[in-house]
């Protein structure tokens, strides 16, 4: 895929991207690396894609793919302070905050603790409650990208959404 | 059915929580170009599976160490004869085998001057001849090899 498609196709899930394997590794910097592998291996394909749908699987079945070959990887960046990327984040609080700037950094702040929660989940819960809540799939679906057992994927969703709803309740 | 529209709504407002905390998460910019990928789209490099690499790598190996015995042992290792007994008309004889300058074997039946001789032209790397004639003589030569013995069964009539 190359060109003015490839472009926009990179603008819309470059983000999506990111946020799976921020949620993996919890490291900005891996996360970088691993849009950047995902969408040369787009540039370099020639799948056909029968729809949207199609490619947006694609793409996060080989997000995990790679994120899973990464974290095996000597070489990958560890020890980065997660606290420090978290401090430096452009939170966005939405436009509902546009006048009153105390209460954007309220938001923008009580965000960041979500953010922070999310990424203190244990790992086998992260991803699954990732595609859940952001990608909006469905058990099957996250089986299927996650190449698990759906029974699995509902009881580790069902922990992982348990952890979180206390935190949800706190803000 | 209370229960359930509950559910729904806990989970739009949990979804809508976890929506919002992503929302400042982005990828850089330079990764979205297309001018940045022309510039790293090397051509892929061959991958060779580890077993496959290492199956190469043993043979790569053994092959090496076959050549060293070959030249090692100036080819003997392609026929490891380790004896040889020789019958003439079905009954054990007494014999000689030399092997020739050239690589040929002579063979010399008896210790007498006038004895039968038979001259087997054997390449280093050639099987032992499955019959000859020579002299009139009924032979049967049986070679052993290293760790078992192997009837060649040279017979004349």
């Amino acid at each position: 895929m190359k060109g003015a498609v490839f472009e926009a196709v990179a603008e819309r899930y470059a983000d999506r991207i990111y946020a799976i394997a921020l949620n993996y590794f919890k490291n900005p910097y891996d996360a970088d690396d691993i849009v950047q592998e995902v969408l040369l291996k787009l540039y370099r394909s020639d799948t056909k894609f029968e729809s949207e749908a199609h490619l947006k699987h694609w793409l996060l079945r080989v997000a995990v793919n790679q994120c899973k070959k990464i974290s095996l990887s000597a070489w990958r960046r560890r020890n980065i302070s997660l606290e420090g990327y978290l401090a430096g984040l452009q939170t966005e609080p939405g436009a509902e905050y546009a006048n009153d700037a105390a209460q954007a950094a309220e938001e923008a702040e009580r965000r960041n603790e979500i953010l922070r929660a999310i990424l203190k989940l244990p790992k086998k819960y992260r991803l699954i409650i990732h595609l859940y809540y952001y990608e909006d799939y469905d058990t099957k679906e996250i089986a299927g990208i996650l190449r698990m057992n759906e029974a699995t994927v509902r009881t580790r969703l069902a922990r992982g959404r348990k952890i979180l709803k206390e935190v949800f309740s706190d803000v | 059915m209370y229960d359930t529209e509950q559910n729904e709504q806990n989970r739009r407002r949990e979804q809508s929580l976890y929506r919002a905390a992503f929302a400042g998460v982005h990828a850089s910019e330079s990764l979205k170009r297309e001018d940045f990928y022309m510039k790293h789209n090397k051509p892929a490099r061959v991958r060779v599976g580890r077993l496959a690499f290492t199956c190469m790598l043993l043979a790569a190996l053994l092959c090496m160490m076959s050549m060293m015995a070959y030249a090692a042992t100036d080819g003997e290792t392609a026929n490891p004869v380790t004896a040889v007994r020789i019958y003439i008309d079905g009954q054990e004889a007494t014999g000689q085998l030399t092997k020739q300058a050239d690589g040929s074997y002579q063979l010399q039946s008896g210790e007498e001057a006038d004895s039968a001789q038979v001259e087997i032209e054997l390449a280093p790397d050639e099987a032992w001849p499955e019959d000859c004639t020579e002299g009139g003589l009924e032979f049967r030569i049986e070679t052993e090899t290293e760790g078992e013995s192997q009837d060649e069964g040279v017979d004349r009539t």
